[in-house]
């Protein structure tokens, strides 16, 4: 697809929607969305890049590796959130109990050990977007030059 | 409406299936249409039973929300009492779906690098 | 209780619902489901649950989209 217009828009849009979908990971305890939805947000500005580039140029801003080192990270973070809690003495995924500090309600760093499941989940799901897309892309490209 | 829903529908469903064994006739015609109009009729009772959109005397109306609501900000600190259920109230099931993520793409790529 | 633009959005889902099972050329019925997915969206916020909305406006207008377009992309367009 080579399109001067899409690709000038994509690279005036693509920074301000994944500042979005930072802002929604982030914030994911003190406004609607979450992990889910902010990573679900990161995932797509990065496949419009994909797309109105190309891979080689998606895969420039965030290689494969990385984007698979981010999605067991994603998961193994979280699941290492919830054994702290287990170190200190209480059950699995504890927040209050097992004292992380809650600071103030309404500031950006409280709530304890919510913000890390956000951001944790917020990588996992952007990153399997990523893969997913890229991989998709990637073997059709291999599958039409082998026919 | 003082209908068995669950016997209805499963006389209903019996119908069909002889129904569906019939020769292709105008006479199988005629009853499909009229068994697919009582089939609508009675989807269209079950909805007019239930309770009204929003009510305060439904079902999930219970203790259950107003803990939820009241004391998740003093249990988390989270403001969105969304994030705080999800995250934290039952944060097992959130772990469930970063699992089914985690499996689906397992299984798309290894799908995928196959071929 | 109902506005007319409830209905109006109800009937459009309703319409892109149907349009989706009957439209023979793939890629259009992946971007009418797009549509589909936006409307749902602008209901989920007039329900008052904007966390679905968010997610449904991401996961359902955007990346389903691009998913199923790099499918039709790896196989055949029309049905």
């Amino acid at each position: 697809m080579e399109d001067l217009l899409v690709r000038i828009i994509c690279r005036l849009v693509v920074p301000f929607v994944q500042l979005y979908g930072l802002y929604v990971i982030t914030h994911g305890h003190l406004s609607p969305g979450g992990g889910f939805a902010g990573g679900a947000i990161v995932g797509a500005s990065m496949i419009l890049f994909a797309l109105a580039f190309n891979l080689e140029a998606g895969s420039r801003k965030l290689s494969h590796d990385i984007s698979l080192l981010m999605e067991s990270g994603g998961a193994i973070g979280f699941i290492l959130a919830g054994f702290v809690a287990m170190l200190l003495g209480q059950n699995f995924l504890t927040n209050k109990a097992a004292g992380f500090p809650l600071g103030v309600p309404g500031n950006l760093f409280s709530s304890g050990a919510i913000f890390f499941f956000s951001v944790a989940i917020g990588f996992k799901v952007g990153s399997t977007m990523c893969t997913l897309f890229y991989n998709l892309i990637e073997g059709s490209d291999r599958h039409r030059s082998s026919e | 409406m003082e209908v068995n829903s669950l016997t209805a529908m499963a006389i209903l469903v019996l119908a069909s299936y002889i129904f569906f064994y019939l020769p292709a006739s105008r006479l199988r015609g005629v009853l499909v249409l009229i068994m697919l109009g009582i089939i609508g009729y009675a989807l269209v009772a079950t909805v007019a039973e239930m309770p009204t959109f929003g009510a305060s005397a439904n079902p999930p109306h219970n203790e259950v929300y107003q803990r939820y609501l009241h004391q998740a900000v003093e249990d988390t600190g989270a403001i969105n009492a969304i994030a705080a259920i999800i995250t934290d109230y039952r944060a097992f099931d959130t772990l469930g779906e970063v699992t089914v993520l985690f499996t689906a793409i397992a299984a798309a790529l290894s799908n995928l690098k196959a071929h | 209780m109902t506005t007319g633009i409830e209905i109006f959005l109800l009937t459009f889902l309703i319409v892109c619902a149907v349009a989706v099972a009957y439209l023979k050329d793939l890629l259009s019925a992946v971007i009418v489901f797009g549509a589909y997915s936006l409307i749902m969206a602008i209901n989920w916020q007039m329900l008052g649950a904007p966390d679905i909305a968010i997610t449904e406006a991401a996961l359902g207008a955007g990346v389903t989209t691009f998913l199923f377009i790099a499918t039709i992309s790896k196989t055949r367009r029309s049905e």
